[in-house]
């Protein structure tokens, strides 16, 4: 019983190290790879509590292993926005300039019922005052009303273009360059650039490293 | 940057300490398994070089104890234990039999414990 008391403890020292060194968000925040090694260090860590006959370190050298690979995964994603998207994806559109699109709907996996609870939720009574309607990565969906104002658009994200409107995006590409040409700027000068349904640019530019 | 540093450290020192733990564990049973298989059955003092392998093996015990699972150490013990007894009992056919089990469980351990397809899978 003093084993089972003991491996208790180690494990439970181990997580909170684990824990802090990952630096977790609310469960609703996290993405695919959080989400995964959090499952799976807490599966890891209940075996040798469970089972006295298997070694500390079965459990102890996966739990290091999973939290050096979630640190690293977390370092590269802030590197390359080509990981950061396929891992985390994009917000994607599923009410546009008033429009539903259906396809965006069935893309997410969101049937209309769901959307209208969602829309009521968030204490909107008609689907027509509805302007915007996003998806985020994190699965929430972000309802933006006729009345809320211009909405901005994100075009460049950390010096990567990011999709907009598929129909709009070849247009909006071509008016950002001409904007970024006309300030001698490139798209990895740029740290976030938005667009907002009057066609005006906002500009952020990168800081540079000290 | 810091926890980056930190995390290639652990994931080296992890991946350094499981692959020489392999290594230095498929030694150990290696050097068993050749001492039990190659012990010639028919000489005198059987029973004492058999009692010198097991606490040969059980001496280094602690350390394969990190790693693999205390139910196989348990069976190789067990092997061990019951093979000495069959030689204080001159029972010649059950000494064949266990001897077998014994080499079974170290070569099971073996292959749990070394780099190879068999261990991921």
């Amino acid at each position: 019983m003093i084993s089972i008391f003991a491996r208790t403890l180690i494990i439970y020292i181990l997580l909170m190290i684990t824990m802090k060194m990952m630096g977790k968000r609310e469960i609703g925040e996290l993405d695919v790879t959080e989400l995964v090694g959090a499952l799976l260090i807490s599966e890891i860590a209940a075996i040798p509590i469970d089972d006295p006959d298997l070694p500390l370190l079965n459990a102890i050298i996966p739990i290091i292993f999973l939290l050096s690979l979630e640190i690293l995964i977390s370092f590269i994603k802030t590197k390359s926005n080509f990981i950061k998207k396929k891992i985390e994806g994009e917000p994607s559109y599923i009410i546009y300039k008033g429009k539903i699109k259906q396809d965006s709907l069935m893309k997410n996996r969101i049937t209309i019922n769901e959307f209208l609870a969602e829309m009521r939720s968030q204490g909107v009574c008609d689907i027509t005052d509805i302007e915007y309607a996003l998806v985020e990565q994190s699965g929430k969906i972000s309802i933006i009303k006729k009345d809320s104002g211009v909405m901005a658009h994100s075009v460049i994200l950390d010096g990567d273009y990011c999709t907009v409107e598929e129909k709009e995006n070849a247009d909006i590409k071509t008016a950002a360059n001409e904007t970024l040409k006309a300030k001698n700027l490139s798209p990895g000068d740029v740290f976030l650039m938005t667009v907002n349904d009057n066609g005006g640019f906002n500009i952020i530019k990168k800081e540079k490293k000290k | 940057m810091k926890a980056v540093n930190i995390a290639v450290i652990l994931l080296l020192c992890s991946l350094t300490f499981v692959v020489a733990n392999s290594l230095s564990l498929t030694a150990i049973i290696d050097d068993v398994i050749e001492k039990t298989e190659n012990t010639d059955d028919n000489e005198v003092n059987l029973k004492e070089t058999y009692e010198k392998i097991c606490s040969e093996f059980e001496s280094k015990m602690t350390y394969i104890s990190l790693t693999v699972n205390h139910e196989d150490l348990t069976s190789v013990t067990d092997a061990f234990a019951e093979l000495i007894g069959t030689l204080e009992a001159e029972d010649q056919t059950s000494f064949v039999a266990v001897k077998s089990r014994l080499i079974s469980s170290l070569k099971h351990i073996r292959r749990l414990a070394g780099i190879n397809i068999d261990s991921i899978l």
